[in-house]
């Protein structure tokens, strides 16, 4: 090759000798025939790239006090310059960082990407999405209006129904006996390290990722498709399109709709005297609300919410079926289809007030969510490996 | 090849985010504050007359004449008014009146709440900082609301410090705003006549404008940028076929 002669390569190859095995796995690394829905890991990154600029832009300005918190947000809005575009990409990127993060997840529960020898690649992943759910929460905190407020007292206050420790713990966490000045700083502190945290996680993700390989969404078709393409350029260039089309969304829903994605009450200062009508939180928070609102009992509440979290963590080992893709597995395409509406229906339920309908709705959901990892999936996988097995015995004679 | 294709459209983009901020600056020079605050006091320096105004400037001249008596504004500051009013000796002569400078917030005339409250029948004016966002029925609302106000019709008794407004929310049409608005009440410097349902009109997009004053820059740069990414896009989607039909 040529540039082996280039000084500056040569230079960097002696002192730095992983950079170029690592340059030419980047580049070469083989592609399974993967379909659109492989993009989405691309346009998260770019997303989370774009959280975390804005971001340290924003914390030059924010005052995590509890006197200056709103006002300091307002005056980015108003007079620090650029202040309200970087502020929108912010606060408009979480919405579009979780819709894509919510896809991407599907699409791993679709084509069996959790699957061996992808299970750290899955578990991994799912960490980075509890994270993700974390940092976000803490960030609606940091404006201090008044859904900042009643949203963090309500999902704080779910700590308390742990038995026997939880108001002591509570109290620990909040660092005072209500929610107040040191929460804030504590929740700006929580909120500015896990970004740096979850960067690490994603390299992790990535590493994960790149010793098994993307998963190939022929292999169970009639017509297995089992070449490869070097990862550049074909999938740069295809990722670089999906990113495209991903800011393209982006930009029409920060620039021409944000209406669709603050909420009005927290424009008004928090108040602890004054509880809005509707607590609700952000959408992508909001099927485990409705999980909290729809068991009766706060604690029953907590660790239906939880648990509906662990299953996916130990959805590789529940469904240890040989086939990967959903789209050719009855039984899964069925439970998958019906789980996705499920989500569909928690993220409505959380986002409206708790009328019977919606308690009831989301107790339906609840049941789908768990009957298809607990009950569908693990059924589908004992038959399907009956049957790869009669075949194989039915082949040996 | 992908690198020289990217660098005019990435020019192009630079350019039109240049432009956007051009009106603003263009705007706001205007001739240095040299009178004496005394000289202030007697007479607002009048600026040369403009021969058009927007809705929202005419807006800023009622609120400051006849809503900043009563409500606040605390999010914006003075000096933000820049936009509609391009006179800083204007504006730092309506601060002085109220006793505060460019960087104050536009606080309540009322030292308290409760005198607040006592003076408007028990009704502390809100303050109008997001007002056409978070009130209920919006921008539509307020306008209609500002001209709503009627006679008291037979068998209706107000009591006192009320005022019949059939359009608004509180306390069954028994409002404790009093009305802002008369006919012909301010002198618009472009000629504007002063009718109810203008002012009642002006004033809206002046609160709209406050709730979000950089709603057409956004839109603006929001325009440079799905140009930009359509551009963009169609560069990589041609790139991307090319490489699928080479494989």
């Amino acid at each position: 090759m040529n540039d082996n002669t280039h000084p500056t390569r040569s230079w960097l190859d002696s002192r730095l000798p992983f950079l170029r095995p690592f340059c030419q796995h980047m580049t070469r690394f083989p592609m399974p025939p993967v379909n659109l829905l492989w993009t989405l890991g691309a346009c998260l990154m770019v997303a989370f790239g774009l959280m975390v600029v804005s971001g340290l832009f924003l914390s030059l300005h924010y005052q995590p006090d509890l006197a200056q918190a709103f006002d300091s947000v307002e005056a980015m809005e108003r007079r620090v310059p650029s202040g309200w575009l970087i502020r929108s990409i912010h606060t408009g990127g979480v919405s579009l960082l979780f819709a894509a993060l919510y896809l991407h997840v599907g699409r791993g529960l679709w084509y069996g990407s959790y699957k061996a020898p992808r299970e750290l690649v899955w578990l991994s992943g799912l960490f980075l999405m509890l994270l993700f759910m974390t940092t976000a929460f803490a960030g609606y905190v940091l404006p201090w209006g008044q859904m900042s407020y009643w949203g963090a007292t309500v999902i704080t206050h779910a700590v308390e129904a742990i038995p026997g420790i939880g108001h002591g713990l509570l109290v620990y966490l909040l660092g005072e006996d209500t929610l107040g000045g040191v929460a804030l700083h504590r929740f700006f502190i929580l909120h500015f390290t896990l970004g740096f945290i979850i960067a690490a996680v994603v390299g992790l993700h990535i590493l994960c990722l790149h010793g098994t390989g993307s998963s190939n969404p022929t292999l169970d078709s009639p017509h297995p498709d089992r070449t490869t393409r070097p990862f550049a350029p074909f999938y740069v260039v295809k990722d670089c399109l999906a990113v495209c089309v991903f800011l393209a969304l982006f930009a029409g829903l920060i620039f021409f709709l944000p209406g669709l994605l603050g909420k009005l009450d927290n424009i008004i200062p928090a108040n602890p005297l004054k509880t809005p009508t509707d607590i609700t939180p952000e959408w992508y928070l909001a099927p485990w609300f409705a999980m909290l609102r729809a068991v009766p009992s706060r604690l029953g509440g907590l660790i239906a919410a939880a648990t509906s979290l662990l299953v996916l963590f130990i959805l590789p080992w529940l469904d240890q079926s040989p086939r990967h893709n959903a789209t050719y597995r009855p039984l899964a395409r069925m439970g998958l289809g019906l789980f996705f509406i499920a989500f569909i229906i928690l993220i409505l339920a959380g986002m409206n007030r708790a009328t019977p309908l919606w308690v009831w709705l989301s107790r339906g959901a609840m049941l789908v969510w768990f009957l298809t990892f607990l009950g569908l999936l693990p059924l589908a996988a004992y038959r399907e490996r009956q049957a790869s097995d009669a075949s194989t015995q039915g082949d040996a004679p | 090849m992908m690198r020289s294709c990217l660098r005019p459209t990435g020019m192009v983009f630079l350019a039109a985010l240049s432009l956007a901020h051009l009106p603003a600056t263009a705007r706001a020079d205007d001739p240095a504050p040299t009178q004496a605050p005394a000289a202030a006091q007697v007479a607002a320096p009048a600026a040369v007359p403009p021969t058009t105004m927007r809705p929202e400037e005419r807006g800023l001249m009622i609120f400051q004449q006849v809503c900043s008596s009563c409500h606040s504004m605390e999010r914006a500051h003075y000096g933000d008014m820049i936009d509609l009013q391009p006179s800083v000796t204007a504006l730092q002569h309506w601060a002085q009146q109220r006793h505060a400078g460019l960087e104050s917030p536009i606080a309540s005339p009322y030292p308290s709440v409760a005198v607040g409250k006592a003076n408007n029948g028990g009704d502390y004016p809100p303050d109008l900082s997001h007002i056409a966002r978070t009130i209920r029925g919006g921008p539509d609302y307020i306008r209609q609301m500002l001209a709503g106000y009627r006679p008291v019709p037979p068998g209706v008794t107000l009591a006192p410090n009320t005022y019949y407004n059939p359009i608004a929310l509180t306390h069954h049409h028994r409002f404790k705003m009093r009305p802002p608005l008369h006919e012909g009440m301010i002198a618009f410097p472009d000629g504007t006549q002063a009718t109810i349902p203008q002012m009642a009109s002006d004033v809206t997009a002046f609160l709209q404008w406050a709730d979000d004053s950089h709603r057409s820059t956004r839109h603006f740069i929001g325009t440079a940028v799905l140009l930009y990414l359509a551009l963009l896009g169609g560069i990589l989607l041609a790139l991307w076929r090319l490489l699928k039909k080479e494989a």
